[in-house]
């Protein structure tokens, strides 16, 4: 796959060897990370906040209006939308600081694996599909798949498959393609510009790449959840002359 | 298949990952800073409205007060009115009582000048007679009946007094 794995140590579950990888390691260290800031910032809460509880007060807000502007009764996806932000938010920046170079790969993006950003798209598509049932009954929602003509069936059916695609090739080339950057950069040049390249590769490039991973997401969810209004019949066109 | 099975391992454990990281954080933060902010949003809402209505309770105490004002004012300006009528009333009878004191007083006091003067008349007349008597008795040397001549005297004054 390109990417750097390491089977830290094995886990026998049952008599199946669940190898826990350095990737699976970084993203407990992120959910740890995003925990952890979770409990301090709301261990007491304040009318007028203050310190972390800014930062909470913001981040919930946010989403919840973004959630709520952009899908139709969205504010119970502001959640799914916030884990997915705050972990994609750590998951991408953790390498800066030349941390993956430094450790030999141990210490990595762990969207940087095909894994992380196919599970992320998994999960989004699998979300939004089940909103749109929940939203307009199977009946609906299998109708939705014959629209706007019945032949367009096959494509719309692709989607499911070609939209968690792009997601998850979208989010894993560019960490990836910004880790392969850093790796050339450090190579060639290892002091300087590499400081200045890590704010673009790792930072800033990490923050769009979960802007756009989850405007995405919302915007699957969306479109599923969406009902499209019934067109008029259109009269004949004598009739419309006539009238 | 190594790096199949980590790969699949690796997705499932991440999605097993992002189920409990949502659990903790709808649990942890989403709910409670929602419900925190809602709160205070409702906190804020009531305490607007109930500045409003205040205000519109104040805004219609001063109109009452006003009116209230108003109403006493002219109530006021009303007794003033009446105090003042009376009070002229009660002036002019003052006026009235003492011009007809002062009238009272006049007429006795020209009554007694009239007393006064008839009896300084009188008394005149008489020192008068006294004094024709005398010097007629002087110029007429001459001894006569004493009452005979007062009476004559006295009527020749009368009668000079009269014309």
């Amino acid at each position: 796959m390109g990417d750097h794995v390491v089977t830290l140590w094995t886990w026998n579950l049952g008599g199946f060897e669940i190898p826990i990888t350095n990737v699976v390691v970084m993203s407990w260290i992120a959910m740890g990370v995003i925990i952890l800031w979770a409990f301090l910032s709301t261990r007491k809460l304040r009318q007028v906040p203050r310190g972390l509880q800014n930062s909470a007060e913001i981040v919930v807000e946010t989403l919840n209006n973004f959630a709520e502007n952009n899908i139709h009764h969205g504010k119970s996806f502001a959640p799914y939308l916030g884990t997915i932000g705050l972990f994609l938010a750590i998951s991408n920046t953790i390498g800066a600081l030349f941390m993956t170079k430094l450790t030999n790969g141990i210490i990595c993006p762990p969207t940087r694996t095909m894994a992380v950003p196919v599970a992320l798209a998994i999960m989004t598509i699998v979300i939004a599909i089940g909103a749109g049932i929940k939203r307009k009954g199977i009946i609906g929602f299998i109708k939705r798949l014959f629209k706007p003509m019945a032949i367009m069936f096959p494509f719309n059916l692709l989607e499911f498959i070609i939209k968690p695609l792009s997601l998850s090739m979208r989010l894993f080339g560019n960490v990836f393609g910004a880790y392969v950057a850093m790796e050339l950069l450090l190579d060639a040049i290892p002091w300087g510009l590499p400081a200045v390249a890590c704010l673009y590769f790792d930072l800033f490039d990490g923050g769009l790449q979960t802007y756009v991973f989850v405007l995405l997401t919302t915007l699957y969810i969306s479109e599923e959840v969406e009902i499209e209004e019934e067109e008029p019949e259109k009269k004949p066109f004598f009739e419309e002359v006539s009238a | 298949m190594e790096l199949n099975n980590e790969f699949f391992v690796t997705l499932g454990i991440t999605v097993l990952n992002i189920v409990v990281l949502f659990v903790v954080l709808r649990l942890l933060l989403f709910k409670p800073v929602t419900k925190h902010i809602d709160n205070r949003n409702k906190k804020i809402e009531d305490a607007l409205k109930a500045a409003e209505e205040s205000q519109k309770m104040v805004r219609q105490m001063k109109v009452e007060y006003d009116e209230k004002i108003k109403e006493a004012k002219e109530e006021g300006q009303k007794v003033i009115e009446m105090y003042r009528g009376m009070a002229e009333k009660e002036y002019n009878g003052i006026i009235d009582s003492a011009k007809a004191e002062a009238d009272q007083i006049i007429e006795n006091a020209k009554t007694e000048l009239k007393v006064e003067k008839e009896q300084l008349i009188t008394s005149m007349k008489e020192e008068l007679a006294e004094l024709v008597f005398a010097a007629s008795e002087k110029v007429l040397k001459k001894n006569i009946d004493d009452d005979t001549n007062r009476k004559l005297i006295s009527e020749f004054i009368n009668e000079k007094s009269v014309s």
